[in-house]
């Protein structure tokens, strides 16, 4: 068990490609840390820098008290799944198992023992005598999972590890792995491009685009509070809706109309009962209170499920269905305003479909506001 | 979609054909083998002549200098083949792994060097050899034999362990492994294909070299076996018979490492492995 630390680290990899821009993360004892982003944002890179697989070009990394900068990865007590599993092909189930503690000359009785538990565990007793080759997609990665809990190790690293698997596989891996930080309680750290998976794993979600951290915090802290638009937008499925225009005052201006952001005296008046996870109400500053220079160039954000036809607040504009998904207990309409795709919930039974006219409303104070510029903050 | 007779006729001709001129001479060589006395020629067409004998081959493996050649043959291609595979299977790994200064230029000098005919090689490396002292030894032999065959069997190396995916070395080293553990026991046993067609490679051009060996040895007692043969064919009498028996004797090793070896040849050693 160990903290984890990453210290204004930074990677240049030989090419001159800089792949991670100062890192600085505290991971706690026991923290289940996924690291999500989009393809390319150095992810990977920084699970590597941590297993040792990759030099830091500059800063520290700990692994409880110590830096590990210049340790090799066998000595860092970590262990890795990786995304293509990675097993031995040459050896058993068992021999992949083994191996680590092999390697760590564990005494031979306890390594049976370990091997014997893990392998019940995992429900792969029965294939411990079977080749890499001879198992399907699941097993293997059950294999590779195992591979990594027998060594006990101090943490563990994953590396997209269920991105070979169908669908159904994974929401169940998900699930195993989850209850298996229960148990092991265990610092984990998690990469994955999946922004459901680090939702519903992650205790803490590390949200990375072109090498940089964009926002670290709990998973619904930062579905409901997130730091700047590309974050807002990552997360969250489908994702957040984005409209260009102005903030003139209390009124947001875009090309489909006009939308009153006051809150209290606006349409719908008083605010509608807050269910699970809705975010806080949210209100413009007073007047007094506003910084001088308040109107200008804005992205407006609202999640799909805060805009419906019922939703009480504001209208956003008038807008034409493109497409209507059926998801059973609801379903989804999309469409298009000021040029950018949106999407809104609407009910099940609603009979709409694509072409007709919707007003959709936005949940009062469920929206967001963000610059207008490359980095897109969050305003409010 | 069934083939149309003609095609299937016509292709199968094509394929007897060449294994006609393929087999013609192996089976020539045979046939003198069995001939008693020295009849190099004859009108004859049979196979197997009538008064078939495997006189030429008791008397070879009653001759002491047949296996003494033998011996020598055995102890240079083995030689070469360790030697070779053992260089080939570390550089090769260098190649396919690391990324240092001159990896490209060496990359690309290994391969002009097969851009050479042997031949010409012959005059340099004979004189190098010679200033070293190591005129009819078979130390000798064996560094022309290797620095000759290297370059291919690196390449050839290289090739094998670019098809390993890095994750596994990886996951070794993870597990604990040093760099050189994680190469020798998850990388090397998966590279044994490589490493067959190495030595097999390596094993033959050896076994059956002759222009340098003939050059390089000096002593009766130290020819390899394709010398030895070629002093069967005195300026007064050649004996066919026994020249015969002893080529065919010559390729049996081959033979026999190469089926012995073969079942290794498999592709696929690491599937399962990782999913791509
Ligand atoms: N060995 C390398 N040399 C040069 N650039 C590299 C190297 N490895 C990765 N990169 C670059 O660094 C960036 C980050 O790569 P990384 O593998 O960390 O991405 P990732 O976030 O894991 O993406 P993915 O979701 O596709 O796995 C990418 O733009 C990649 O092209
Ligand atoms: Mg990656």
């Amino acid at each position: 068990m160990a903290t984890v630390t990453f210290r204004n680290v930074n990677k240049r990899y030989p090419n001159g490609f800089h792949a991670v821009h100062d890192l600085d993360l505290e991971i706690a004892d026991g923290e289940f840390v996924v690291l999500v982003g989009p393809s390319g944002c150095g992810k990977s890179t920084t699970l590597r820098m941590l297993a040792g697989l990759e030099e830091v070009t500059s800063g520290e990394i700990l692994i409880g008290d110590s830096v590990v900068n210049d340790v090799e990865p066998g000595n860092r007590d970590i262990a890795m799944v990786f995304q293509n599993y990675a097993l031995y092909p040459h050896m058993t189930v068992r021999q992949n198992l083994a191996f680590g503690l092999k390697m760590r000359r564990t005494p031979k009785a306890e390594i049976e023992r370990r091997v014997a538990d893990v392998a019940e565990t995992l429900g792969i007793s029965s294939m411990l005598d079977r080749r890499p080759r001879e198992l399907s997609g699941g097993q293997r990665q059950r294999v590779a999972l195992g591979r990594a809990i027998v060594r006990q190790p101090r943490a563990f690293l994953f590396d997209e590890p269920l991105s070979n698997l169908d669908a159904k596989l994974r929401v169940q891996m998900r699930a195993e792995i989850a209850a298996l930080h229960q148990r092991l309680q265990t610092t984990m750290v998690y990469v994955t491009h999946d922004q459901v998976e680090a939702m519903t794993l992650g205790q803490r979600i590390v949200v990375m685009d072109g090498g940089v951290v964009q926002q670290a915090d709990a998973p619904l802290a930062i579905y409901q509070n997130p730091a700047n638009r590309f974050v807002a937008g990552f997360i969250g499925s489908p994702p957040m809706n984005f409209v260009r225009g102005r903030l003139e005052g209390d009124v947001f201006q875009h090309v489909g109309g006009e939308v009153l952001l006051a809150n209290g005296d606006s349409a719908g008046g008083e605010l509608p009962p807050t269910d699970g996870g809705s975010p806080p109400p949210r209100q413009l500053p007073t007047r007094q209170e506003r910084p001088s220079a308040w109107s200008g160039p804005a992205w407006l954000g609202v999640r799909p499920e805060d805009l419906a036809l019922d939703a009480g607040g504001p209208v956003l504009g008038e807008v034409t269905l493109d497409v209507v998904e059926q998801m059973g207990h609801e379903s989804m309409g999309y469409f298009r305003l000021a040029g950018e795709r949106c999407a809104m919930r609407l009910p099940a039974d609603s009979g709409l479909a694509a072409g007709d006219h919707v007003r959709p409303r936005l949940r009062p104070g469920a929206w967001r506001l963000f610059a207008d510029d490359a980095e897109g903050k969050r305003l409010l | 979609m069934r083939e149309p007779l003609p095609i299937t006729v016509l292709r199968h001709a094509v394929l007897l054909l060449f294994v006609a001129i393929a087999m013609w001479p192996v089976m020539d060589v045979i046939s003198i083998s069995i001939r008693p006395g020295n009849r190099l020629r004859t009108t004859e067409l049979e196979l197997v002549p009538y008064d078939a004998t495997l006189d030429s081959y008791r008397r070879l493996l009653a001759d002491a200098t047949f296996w003494r050649w033998l011996g020598n043959s055995m102890l240079v291609a083995g030689a070469v083949t360790i030697t070779g595979v053992t260089l080939a299977s570390i550089g090769g790994y260098a190649f396919s792994r690391f990324r240092f200064v001159g990896r490209q230029a060496m990359m690309i000098s290994i391969l002009t060097t097969q851009m050479f005919p042997a031949t010409m090689l012959l005059l340099p490396l004979y004189l190098m050899i010679a200033r070293l002292g190591l005129i009819n030894t078979y130390a000798g032999l064996c560094v022309f034999y290797v620095s000759t065959a290297l370059p291919f069997c690196v390449w050839q190396m290289k090739g094998f362990y670019d098809t390993i995916p890095h994750s596994l070395e990886e996951a070794a080293r993870i597990d604990g492994c040093s760099q050189w553990v994680a190469f020798r026991r998850v990388i090397l046993p998966l590279a044994s294909p490589g490493l067959v067609i190495t030595a097999l490679f390596s094993f033959m051009s050896a076994w059956s070299e002759y222009i340098v060996a003939a050059q390089i040895l000096q002593d009766r007692d130290m020819f390899t076996l394709p010398v030895g043969l070629k002093s069967f064919q005195s300026s007064l009498s050649t004996q066919w018979g026994l020249y015969a028996a002893a080529s065919l004797l010559v390729s049996l090793p081959v033979v026999v490492v190469f089926i012995l070896l073969s079942r290794y040849l498999v592709s696929g050693l690491t599937l399962g492995s990782v999913k791509e």
